[in-house]
This record gives C-alpha cells, sequence and structure tokens, in this order.
C-alpha cells in the first residue's frame, strides 16, 4: 500500500484520503492503547496491593495464641500468604517491566504519527510556495542577475522543496506501514510476556499451595484426633456429673411431702437422717479434681500488726493483710467484699466493731512477692517474720498463737504453690505410693532415687542427713525428674521397697512411723 | 544522752553489715552450713530458703540461703541485686554432679553480669570433705572451671560442714570482701 501511494500526488485526493482513514485509525488505537496502560497499571497496584494485605494477613496470623493448638496449620497458611505475597510483588514487577513500559513506549511511538504527518504536511506546504513562486513569475529585474538565472534558481528550489516533501510523505506511509506490521508484532510479544510472568505465578502459587494444603491437611487431621480423644474424658465427666445429678435427684424426689397434720421439722429431720444432708459439692470436688485446674481456694486475710525490722523507729501499726496468689498485700482496711466476709465468717468475734468506722481505702499496697521470699517463725509476742529478696523485712504479729499458726500455715503453703504450679501431673506415682515409706503421712513428695520410694518432707531431711552417697533425695515438684528416675519409682514403690528392706522390721512400727 | 550514743552506735552498726547469698545444687549441705554458722550445731533440715542474720567479727551478715531443687534454681537470679558476697556450695563427695554444679555456677555469673549490683567477690565451700571418696579442693577448682572468671575475685575453701572444719577460714574471706564492699 505504501509503495503504491508514492505516486500519489500531494494534493491528490485518494492520498488525503487513506492519511485521514489511517489518522483516525491511529487515534483509535491510541485511545485504546491509553486505556490499555490505565488498566495495566490498575492491575500492577492491585497486585501490589495484595502482596501486602496478604503479607499483613501473614504477620498476624503468625502470631497467633499457641492458645488455639492449631498453629501448624496457621503457619501454612501464613507461610503460602508469605510466600504469595512475594511472588505477586515479583509478579508486580514482571508486569510492570513486560507489560506496562512497552505498552508506554509503544504508545508514545504511535503519537509520533500526528508529528510525521504535521512535517510532511510542512514540506508540501513549502514546495507548493516554491512552484508558486516559480509560476507567479514576478520577476524584479536586477542588473547583475539575468532572468535565466533567477528562473533556474527558483526551478530548481521548487524542485528540491517537492524532493523533501516526497521523501518525507514516504516517511509517514513507511511509518504507517510499520506501525501496522511491526508494532503488532511488538504487542504480541508484550501479551506473550506477561501472560509468561502470569502462568509462572500461577504456577509457583499453586505449588506452594499443594505443599501447604496437604501438610495443614494432616495437621488437621493431627488435631480432630487429639480433639476427639480429650472428647471422650469430657464425655466421661458429663456422664458422672449427671449420674451424680440424678442421684441427688432421686435422693430429693423421695422426700415425701408433708401432710398437714405432722410437724415439718420432724420431718425435714427424718430426711437429713434417711439421705444426708444435701452436698453436692463434695463429689463435685471429686469430679475436678483431675481436670488439673486450680481451685480457687478460700480467701486468706486479716488484721496483723506489722513493724519493719532493722529500722530506727519500733512502731507497731495495725493493717489488713490478705494472700493474693503470689503476692502479700497490705492496705489500712478491708473493702467492703472483704468486711462481708468476716462479719458472715466471724459474727461473735468483735467483726462489727472491728472497722466499720474506718472508711474503707481501695490502695492496695504490695507488701512482698511471695515467690521470694520465706516465713520465720519468731519466738515471742505471737509474731512471724517475713524475708524477701526485694524490700526490706518485716515482722508481724497476729492476735493469738492459733492464728499466728494459721497465718504461717497459709503463707507458706502460697508458698509452696507458687514454687509448685506447673508441676507434672504424676498421678500414677503418687496414686500408688499415697503414705511415706518411713513414717506414713499422707501425700509424700520427695523422691529417694536409688531406693525407688517416696517420703514425706520431714523423712526427707533425714534421708538427706545420710550424705548423696546413701541416699540421693529430689523433689517430685520442685526437681525436673527425668524419665528414667520416674520409671525406678514407678515400677519399685513405697510397698517392694519396704518388704525388701523392712523385711526383718517386724519388732514394732519404725520409729517415726505415725 | 545515753539515747543518743544509743542511736549513733546503731547507726555505727549498720554501716558494718552486709548481705551473703549462699547457693549450691540440693543436698549440698548448705543449710548445714548455716546453721553451724549461726548455732554451733547441726540440724537435719528440710528443703527451704533460708534467712539468718549473724554477727561473725562485728560484721551484722544476712546470709540467704536458697535451695537447689530445679524450680528454685530459677529463682537464684532475682536473688543476687544488692547481694555483696556469694557463697556456692559444691558437694565433693558426689562427682556425678560436678557439670551440673559447674554449668549452674557459670551461668548464674554470667547472668548476673547483666546486673547493676552483682556481687564482686565469690567464695565457694567444697564441702563433705569428711567423706571417704571426696576430692581435693584443688581438684575440684580445676573441674569447676575458675580459671575462666577473669573479672572477679575468688576464694575456694574446703570445708567439712558436720565437724565445722574450714567453715570459718571461708567466712574470714566473705567478711572480708563485704568489709571492702560496703
Amino acid at each position: 500500500m505504501a509503495r503504491r501511494e508514492l505516486a500519489y500526488a500531494p494534493e491528490s485526493p485518494a492520498f488525503g484520503l487513506e492519511v485521514e482513514q489511517h489518522r483516525v485509525e491511529l487515534r483509535q488505537a491510541d485511545e485504546h492503547l491509553g486505556s490499555v496502560i490505565a488498566c495495566a497499571g490498575e492491575l500492577i497496584a492491585a497486585m501490589q496491593g495484595v502482596g501486602s494485605a496478604s503479607r499483613n494477613l501473614a504477620l498476624v496470623l503468625e502470631k497467633t495464641p499457641s492458645i488455639f493448638e492449631a498453629t501448624p496449620v496457621v503457619g501454612a497458611l501464613a507461610s503460602v500468604l508469605h510466600e504469595l505475597s512475594s511472588a505477586e510483588d515479583v509478579l508486580a514487577e514482571s508486569l510492570e517491566l513486560s507489560l506496562w513500559k512497552p505498552l508506554v513506549a509503544f504508545r508514545a511511538e504511535v503519537g509520533r504519527f500526528e508529528e510525521t504527518r504535521r512535517a510532511s504536511e510542512r514540506a508540501d506546504a513549502e514546495s507548493c510556495a516554491a512552484v508558486e513562486g516559480l509560476l507567479h513569475g514576478a520577476w524584479k529585474r536586477k542588473d547583475h542577475v539575468p532572468i535565466v538565472a533567477q528562473v533556474d534558481e527558483r526551478a530548481r528550489m521548487a524542485a528540491e522543496k517537492r524532493r523533501a516533501a516526497e521523501s518525507r510523505r514516504f516517511d509517514l506511509c513507511r511509518f504507517v506501514s510499520s506501525v501496522q506490521r511491526r508494532k503488532g508484532l511488538a504487542l504480541a510479544e508484550v501479551c506473550v510476556a506477561a501472560l509468561c510472568s502470569l502462568r509462572a505465578f500461577y504456577a509457583q502459587a499453586s505449588h506452594a499451595i499443594n505443599d501447604a494444603a496437604n501438610s495443614a491437611h494432616s495437621h488437621q487431621k493431627e488435631i480432630a484426633a487429639a480433639c476427639d480423644r480429650e472428647k471422650e474424658p469430657w464425655d466421661l465427666r458429663m456422664l458422672r456429673l449427671q449420674s451424680i445429678l440424678n442421684a441427688d435427684f432421686e435422693a430429693r424426689r423421695r422426700w415425701v411431702v408433708p401432710e398437714d397434720s405432722e410437724d415439718l421439722h420432724e420431718l425435714l429431720d427424718a430426711a437429713e437422717e434417711a439421705h444426708g444432708v444435701y452436698s453436692i459439692d463434695e463429689p463435685l470436688r471429686e469430679l475436678y479434681d483431675d481436670s488439673g485446674r486450680r481451685r480457687r481456694n478460700q480467701k486468706e486475710e486479716g488484721y496483723l500488726f506489722v513493724q519493719p525490722i532493722r529500722s530506727t523507729t519500733n512502731k507497731w501499726t495495725r493493717r489488713w493483710f490478705a494472700i493474693d496468689d503470689d503476692i502479700l498485700k497490705a492496705r489500712k482496711a478491708p473493702s467492703w467484699g472483704f468486711l462481708r466476709g468476716v462479719l458472715q465468717r466471724e459474727p461473735s468475734e468483735g467483726g462489727p466493731g472491728a472497722s466499720p468506722a474506718d472508711p474503707p481505702s481501695p490502695t492496695d499496697d504490695e507488701v512482698a512477692s511471695l515467690l521470694l521470699s520465706t516465713v520465720k517463725e519468731c519466738d515471742d509476742r505471737c509474731a512471724f517474720e517475713i524475708h524477701s529478696a526485694r524490700g526490706s523485712p518485716l515482722r508481724l504479729q497476729a492476735p493469738g498463737k492459733d492464728a499466728r499458726d494459721w497465718w504461717i500455715r497459709a503463707l507458706k503453703r502460697a508458698i509452696e504453690r507458687q514454687l509448685g504450679e506447673g508441676a507434672t501431673a504424676l498421678t500414677a506415682i503418687e496414686r500408688d505410693n499415697a503414705t511415706c515409706a518411713d513414717c506414713g503421712a499422707p501425700k509424700p513428695d520427695w523422691v529417694v532415687l536409688n531406693l525407688g520410694i517416696l517420703v514425706c518432707v520431714r523423712c526427707s531431711g533425714v534421708h538427706r542427713s545420710l550424705g548423696t552417697h546413701v541416699s540421693k533425695v529430689r523433689s517430685l515438684r520442685l526437681d525436673r525428674l527425668t524419665p528414667l528416675e520416674l520409671s525406678v519409682v514407678a515400677r519399685v514403690g513405697n510397698k517392694a521397697a519396704n518388704r525388701m528392706f523392712e523385711f526383718f522390721f517386724d519388732v514394732g512400727p519404725p520409729p517415726f512411723r505415725r | 544522752m545515753g539515747i543518743l550514743f544509743s542511736i549513733f552506735s546503731r547507726r555505727m552498726y549498720i554501716i558494718l553489715e552486709g548481705r551473703l547469698l549462699m547457693l549450691g545444687l540440693d543436698a549440698v549441705g548448705k543449710t548445714i552450713i548455716l546453721y553451724k554458722l549461726k548455732l554451733g550445731e547441726v540440724v537435719s533440715t528440710i528443703p527451704t530458703i533460708n534467712v539468718e542474720r549473724l554477727t561473725y567479727k562485728g560484721i551484722e551478715l544476712t546470709v540467704w540461703e536458697i535451695g537447689g531443687q530445679d524450680k528454685i534454681r530459677q529463682l537464684w537470679l532475682h536473688y543476687l541485686t544488692d547481694t555483696h558476697g556469694l557463697i556456692f556450695v559444691v558437694d565433693s563427695n558426689d562427682q556425678t554432679r560436678l557439670d551440673d554444679a559447674r554449668y549452674e555456677l557459670h551461668k548464674l555469673l554470667h547472668q548476673g553480669t547483666n546486673f547493676a549490683t552483682t556481687p564482686a567477690s565469690s567464695c565457694t565451700f567444697i564441702s563433705k570433705q569428711d567423706l571417704p571418696h571426696a576430692l581435693s579442693a584443688t581438684n575440684l577448682a580445676a573441674k569447676l572451671d575458675f580459671a575462666s572468671l577473669r573479672t572477679r575475685k575468688w576464694y575456694v575453701q574446703a570445708c567439712a560442714a558436720t565437724t565445722g572444719v574450714g567453715l570459718y577460714e571461708g567466712m574470714d574471706w566473705n567478711g572480708q570482701g563485704a568489709r571492702g564492699d560496703v
């Protein structure tokens, strides 16, 4: 087409028509390209957005607390999301390189058509002007230049302009042709490159997702199995609870309805005698005992006098002390909740007179962290001392000897609770060896490793004083025992050991046995 | 006047006090050492955290003695603050646990360096020297790798808590350390 058009004169209507047609086509192509580029840019931005969003999601998923126990599955999703987000970034980048930039360059070249056309038109106009100038013949006589020479010069100029115009037009035609052929090829290449990068992305994504899905599937099966396993004991507990409740209900239903003539109190007494006092607490406590959760114990609190040791003032002050999990707290007066507890528990013991006059101060004063403290009994004034690793030691005075003992017991219990927290369940060993091997005290929790027995804390002192070459003592709760050591205790046990070591010991109970 | 004097002497007295921390694996004889120093007698003990104040050559020492069970071992670090001297007790008769003892001691001293106030000195009692299979103090010091403790003062004292041999020599050294610190 282009070569054919070379013959067209500049004013040829056919040429003008063709050019106009190409111009319209190219403008349409330009608009089309513009929208394509805009859409590609949006796609790239969306890819980047998806990448960052999935990265955020992955980060949030990775912080999933371990309580859910589904961490492997969530982790699989997170890792896939991580991989996808990085792959999406790569994809966005490659799309930008392979699609967007070539398209922009392509559009810029298409835009050059107008420029070329304008240049060719300008060349045409110039050549026309030159020919017109030649034909006009408004020759001005000049003395030293002959007319023939002037005409020659004009004619040469017109021919030159004409040649330039022709070459411009040729350029235009060639440009149109190249746009139609070569740029079509370039566009196809761009599209192929984009498709290739998309294919790579999806292949990678599907690979990663397959892997993760497989692992997540297996994890999910594990968790489901664990759920099933856990469900069983709870179902069992549920059945037991129902049976307990049913038994209780049966017991109640058998209570007869009082008739008018009978005395209600007599009837109630008889019923109580027959069925026992209504106590659902005890069986329920047994039921929940092995579920491993710590029951909220009874509140340990009360008034004590306190004196700082080793300060220049020996002033005793009265404070309300309370053991709150692992902290001993002191305040000027109990809060109303505490006070109500006091009133209900000991209505006779000066409770009402104790402190309604004092305004309850809500500020707690932490005295000591029990985990790092120790309690010592003093000889006089019903007092005891609390030494804490941080803060100064305190001397506390209870209202009576019994109260002092009760406080010391409570504090020691709280400290032991803190130290022994999280001890592994050793139910089998503890069940088999319910009493101390030497003195028979209940709930022994010290292990003699080389004998494979359980003893109480007092007997552990005796064993320890024999020396580690005779008797190796460890704690069930405070020491981390290896499975091997535990298996020794599990296989030997108190009974078997005593059958052997106390075989000839039949002259009365051993010295410590109570 | 008497009151003034008593307050004054009390103040003077308070200045000469130190805090010692006695650590070691379980059943190495820490409590026995403490009560031998305090009461001059041997008691059979239960594992505990004990605090005793003893006056030794005019210095009032608060000795914290912390049990060596695994759970309590993790709390050792918390007692290090404001401590003037560390007494680490090793059972010379129980060679199977020397590695444990070395690990715990070096871990504690390494972690302790992050604290602002750490004991500058540590004295190690090598206990139970009266028993038949006891290792010598020199031998044990080598096994416990004291040579790697370059930045602090250390002292190894062989002792036997039940008889009291060597306890007061070690306390002399500790007392000097506490006095130097205060």
